[in-house]
């Protein structure tokens, strides 16, 4: 997808504003991630950085989740939480897209990795 | 003892399984262009020794590295197209086969017999179609009949003029290398049609100045690149020597070792393709000058570097195209002053990192500690390489580039 079409999807009007938001944090380049929904009036105001601290904080985890938070969790020792590539400032409205599910149901989505840059061929120093 | 110094880096991998690679014999089905060549250099770097290739041509200069850079690499080159099924039989004892034709009779062919005798396929290509270059890589797996299929079939059955590009054989031949690892240590090949697109590079990019900092397997995979994407105006920079076990990816360093890096990729190039490179042997630093250029490929293998690299690119407006590898990922981050982007080194965070290496940490940990150098191979350096140099040319020629963050584990890989 070039940069002007990624400019069209990522212009929402004022309707979609009233859209849930599905945040999905991805550790690295896994398939899966952490998926948060926010209900509408929600996430409008708040960071997007804000909207990720609070999914990655969030209690009552399953067995699954738990492992994904980990990779997460490792990536960002050292890494960075990014939106295609790009730094996330500004609200969650500014990264979304609109989608919907096979049931024809609309929502927004934005897709969060988790980056570790990689350094190159530094050499390192191991506990012995 | 050589051998084990040559491919030390990539004997660090957890997991690795060097016989596997040694013992192996793949099957190369080529075209006339520089694909099969590129695969048979890498491969011949990753250790692979015997290799099949049925082509009408090869690239003499790729076939030449291949074999100084490996005492132990085997070439046999059968001269011609595959036309007919009774040539399947030249693969017999392979392992597997690489199609990296541009023919549907022989993608059908290979197809049919890797169905019949349970033989994987990986097929890679380079593609242009509708105003978009690209390619796909796809491995077949007997139980694989899927619609992947389908994209993997070249248009014409015979033999044809068709699109060559050596930038997107690069890459595509270090992806086809990652899944004929994968088949020969028993790791997963990757499940979907790896594929990547861009509009079609139209416009003549004349000469810009382009300064290449680091001189390592980023560095000579750019190098490459640049030269056989038409760029001339190049100078190398690195301060350091050629080490033994750099020859498991730093391709053009065969019979180097010792010599400084910059001066003997700038020469190599020279005497290769007759450019005029010129060569810095120097560390970048913050006097470091980089006024007189154009643009700036960020090869370096250390977060200083990087930073010092992305605060001089953003105070002069300069172009940066930053690569940074590990064994299995790589990242590409462009920094266009036009667009006013953040630098690399903002949009990593590369300030926070260098930050907690403190002098007074780094010495005490090292005191307590054993050298550890990270492991490292060819295939991670030549795609990355490969889509900085794409990147390059993307710019010049009025295109955004994105960022890519590519993970030879992941299905998702660009």
């Amino acid at each position: 997808m070039t940069e002007i079409d990624l400019k069209k999807e990522l212009q929402t009007d004022e309707s979609e504003k009233l859209l849930p938001l599905v945040l999905e944090i991805i550790p690295g380049h896994a398939a899966e991630g952490l998926i948060d929904i926010y209900e509408p009036g929600s996430y409008a105001a708040k960071s997007l950085k804000k909207l990720c601290d609070k999914t990655l904080n969030k209690k009552n985890l399953s067995i699954e989740e738990q492992l994904i938070v980990e990779d997460i969790k490792r990536q960002l020792d050292g890494g960075k939480l990014l939106s295609r590539g790009q730094e996330i400032e500004g609200t969650a409205l500014e990264y979304a897209v609109s989608e919907e599910t096979e049931a024809g149901e609309k929502y927004l989505f934005v897709p969060i990795r988790a980056i570790k840059p990689q350094e190159g061929g530094r050499r390192h120093w191991i506990d012995d | 003892m050589m051998r084990s110094s040559r491919l030390d880096r990539q004997l660090r991998i957890e997991g690795w399984n060097q016989p596997a690679l040694e013992n192996a014999k793949i099957g190369v089905v080529g075209d006339n262009d520089s694909l099969a060549s590129y695969y048979v250099m890498s491969a011949s770097a990753l250790g692979i020794n015997q290799v099949l290739v049925l082509a009408p041509v090869l690239d003499p200069t790729l076939i030449e590295i291949a074999q100084k850079l490996n005492h132990r690499f085997t070439l046999t080159h059968i001269e011609g197209f595959f036309t007919h099924p009774v040539m399947a039989h030249l693969f017999e004892d392979c392992d597997f086969i690489v199609d990296l034709s541009q023919y549907g009779l022989v993608n059908k062919l290979l197809i049919e017999k890797g169905f019949r005798e349970n033989i994987p396929i990986i097929r890679g290509f380079c593609h242009q179609t509708n105003g978009d270059q690209g390619f796909k890589v796809f491995t077949y797996l007997k139980g694989r009949e899927w619609q992947e299929l389908e994209q993997v079939i070249s248009e014409h059955n015979l033999p044809n003029h068709h699109f060559d590009d050596a930038v997107l054989a690069s890459i595509v031949s270090g992806i086809v290398l990652e899944e004929s690892k994968n088949l020969l240590m028993n790791q997963q090949p990757s499940e979907d049609l790896i594929s990547y697109k861009r509009k079609t590079i139209s416009s003549p990019h004349g000469q810009p100045r382009i300064l290449i900092v680091g001189s390592g397997a980023l560095g000579v995979f750019v190098g490459l690149g640049l030269i056989y994407s038409g760029f001339r105006n190049l100078t190398f920079m690195d301060p350091d020597v050629v080490e033994i076990t750099n020859l498991n990816r730093q391709v053009l360093f065969y019979d180097a070792v010792g010599t400084h890096k910059a001066q003997t990729l700038s020469n190599k190039l020279n005497a290769l393709f007759g450019t005029g490179s010129n060569a810095l042997v120097a560390c970048f630093d913050r006097n470091s000058d980089i006024a007189s250029y154009d643009v700036v490929f960020d090869c370096v293998d250390n977060f200083e570097s990087r930073i010092i690299l992305s605060e001089k690119s953003k105070r002069h407006g300069k172009v940066l195209i930053s690569g940074g590898t590990s064994s299995d990922a790589g990242q590409i981050i462009i920094y266009n002053p036009v667009d006013n982007d953040v630098t690399p080194a903002e949009l990593l965070g590369l300030y926070d990192i260098v930050e907690k290496r403190t002098p007074e940490t780094y010495h005490r940990e090292r005191a307590a500690c054993i050298y550890q150098p990270d492991p490292s191979v060819i295939m991670t350096n030549q795609i990355t390489a490969g889509i900085m140099v794409d990147s390059c040319r993307m710019l010049i020629d009025g295109q955004k580039p994105a960022n890519v963050f590519y993970d030879s584990t992941s299905s998702v890989r660009f």
